[in-house]
């Protein structure tokens, strides 16, 4: 056996049957024993499009994503999904090739520093200079990309090692997922106190909601206490559309009656978020009068934005769990209650161009109404629409890369839901500038026939960099028009996919219908206007009760 | 300000630069830094600049991998923010 082929056995056994990559010549061993190995690999078009792919897959599957690439610019062109799975902590395990040690650090062909290019964006990362160690390496990487706050690691191949021979020298098996620990005491009666000597509570839920595995207890935290809830881009879903005591998404695009009540608030209950720039707007004027409890599992996160005065540090679902109990907040809850009925989304708009929010809104419903339905958002306006306007019901059928931003995020990533949830329907919303990013993946799409819906919302520019030209720079836009995009149904027909477009109003109804009802891939080009904005707008440095509405 | 960290991580590739850019992007750049082999580990006196708690940094040190134990060797210069 060679070093290669313990990396598969490994693979095996560590439960892998899907990975995705793109093979080139140091990683080749590796292709050759993945050649009689069960594991499916997923070719992509692009080791961009396969890193995204991993983390769609691992997201919506519960999985660590695997992904595969060879040296120097197949490594390089995993780094921006690298960093988007640390930041949005992600479990991926990602393989690169690299030149055999007797080449490295002479500037051999395709070599680059891989270890030393990811280190601030990996959660851990190994260079393998022992064959024999390979296999307890692989094993490690494992348990390390998916206990406690999850994120990527790095396993660094040199291709002497992956064609050495060599025999599991040690026992080495998978080790188990464990439990993150539970908080102290001390700091669970802290936070149990201000609990209940608070008048006005909000509670402000993230990503780490579900990927804690704690939906079910901050459902049951939220309905037993009745507290007012907003959630973060990453937290959409941890309760369900139309919960009575959810008020929306928070932060820079987030409604008013949310942001609202966060600024009024007495008392922040932060459960698995992280009080990033884009939630908080300007820190200092951020729920200004609020005490904060911040349960969280990584104690890194405590206090590195706002300190908080009650940390409860540890797993989530027990710290939930431990506070929950009744509030007697019955004024302030009717206080939200009209504040969120106040401030209700129109979805009438004047003119007869599609208005996207409506779309979406309506796709979402239909979906929703039609079976178990994953979203994947692109970066730009259309994500924001598709947070604001989608009707979320779980935390795992909503996927936007948030963290990093990365534009080309939508049809990779819905690949790997696809192939993760082979009976979901996947829907991938995009704009136009991003999906250009990644479109090579349609081929990925059209390769493995899976039956995505790939919507494209154009507005023939980069939108949200043209909406903050608009409005902070005397509309002085300095490249982010793509009036000169080109056909995307024609495209589209190119890779064999079936495509249409939709460009009114009166079309909406049926374009969602033709999409929901195609049995294989479809795409829909639906243009709208290019000065649709996305409101409401938390000016950046602002405070978020200063929200623009509108021009 | 500076503060000063006591710091055992084990001697593997990488380690030592995983903690002192650790140290640097997050703000506390270092100032002086004295590593030392023992045993499998390196124990590293480290001295950073700080213009925030250096708890924060601790508890950021705390996380990578290679690290097993870190203790603030000085008083923090400043208090915890709110």
């Amino acid at each position: 056996m060679n070093g290669a082929q313990l990396i598969t056995k490994a693979l095996v056994a560590e439960g892998v049957d899907i990975a995705f990559g793109y093979p080139g010549g140091a990683i080749l061993p590796l292709y050759d024993a993945l050649y009689d190995a069960p594991i499916t690999h997923i070719l992509a078009r692009h080791e961009q499009g396969a890193v995204f792919a991993a983390e769609g897959y691992a997201r919506a599957s519960g999985k660590v994503g695997v992904c595969i690439a060879t040296s120097g610019p197949g490594a390089t062109n995993l780094i921006t999904g690298i960093a988007d799975a640390y930041l949005d902590s992600v479990p991926l395990v990602c393989l690169t090739g690299q030149v055999p040690t007797s080449l490295m650090g002479a500037d051999a062909f395709q070599e680059v520093d891989m270890l030393g290019m990811t280190m601030p964006v990996v959660k851990h990362s190994f260079l393998v200079r022992d064959a024999s160690q390979l296999e307890r390496i692989i094993h490690q990487a494992f348990h390390i990309a998916r206990s406690g706050r999850p994120g990527p690691v790095l396993i660094d191949l040199p291709k002497d090692i992956l064609l050495s021979e060599v025999e599991a020298l040690l026992p080495a098996a998978p080790i188990p997922k464990m439990p993150s620990p539970p908080a102290t005491l001390p700091e669970l009666d802290r936070a149990r106190q201000l609990l209940h000597a608070a008048s006005r509570p909000v509670v402000y839920g993230g990503g780490g909601i579900f990927l804690g595995g704690a939906v079910d207890a901050f459902r049951a935290f939220v309905a037993t206490t009745c507290a007012p809830a907003v959630l973060t881009l990453k937290g959409l879903g941890a309760l369900p559309e139309g919960h009575p005591q959810l008020l929306g998404m928070l932060g820079m695009h987030g409604f008013k009656a949310p942001n609202l009540a966060v600024q009024e608030c007495d008392l922040l209950i932060a459960v698995g978020a992280r009080f990033d720039d884009r939630v908080t707007g300007k820190l200092e004027a951020f729920a200004p009068n609020a005490k904060v409890i911040h349960l969280d599992v990584d104690a890194a996160e405590v206090g590195k934005r706002r300190g908080p005065d009650a940390p409860v540090v540890g797993n989530l679902a027990h710290s939930l769990q431990t506070l929950t109990a009744p509030l007697k907040i019955a004024e302030w809850r009717a206080h939200c209650s009209s504040l969120r009925a106040d401030n209700e989304w129109s979805y009438d708009a004047p003119g007869e161009g599609v208005y996207a929010p409506r779309f979406l809104n309506a796709l979402s419903k239909e979906a929703n109404r039609r079976g178990e339905t994953i979203v994947t958002s692109d970066v730009g306006q259309h994500q924001m629409w598709v947070a604001q306007h989608w009707a979320h019901q779980r935390p795992e059928r909503h996927h936007s890369s948030g963290g990093l931003g990365s534009m080309g995020f939508g049809l990779p990533s819905a690949i790997g839901v696809a192939i993760g949830n082979p009976n979901a329907q996947v829907i991938s919303v995009n704009g136009d500038g991003g999906f250009q990013m990644n479109l090579q993946e349609l081929a990925t799409v059209l390769k493995y026939r899976l039956p995505i819906k790939i919507v494209i919302i154009d507005n023939a520019s980069l939108g949200m960099v043209r909406q903050w030209q608009e409005l902070f720079l005397n509309g002085r836009y300095s490249e982010t028009d793509m009036s000169d995009n080109p056909d995307f149904v024609r495209i589209a027909e190119a890779y064999g996919i079936p495509a249409f477009r939709c460009d009114t109003a009166a079309d909406e109804a049926a374009a969602i219908d033709r999409l929901l009802s195609a049995d294989g891939p479809i795409l829909a080009h639906v243009c709208i206007d290019p000065r649709a904005n996305v409101w409401p707008f938390v000016p950046p440095g602002g405070a978020n009760d200063q929200m623009l509405e509108g021009t | 300000m500076t503060a000063d960290l006591s710091i055992a991580i084990t001697r593997t590739e990488g380690a030592l630069v995983r903690v002192l850019g650790l140290a640097e992007r997050r703000g506390f750049p270092p100032i002086a830094v004295d590593a030392r082999p023992h045993g499998d580990l390196f124990l590293i006196s480290l001295t950073v600049s700080a213009t925030r708690p250096i708890e924060l940094l601790a508890r950021q040190l705390s996380r990578l991998f290679d690290v097993q134990d870190v203790a603030i060797a000085a008083p923090a210069l400043c208090e915890v923010a709110k």
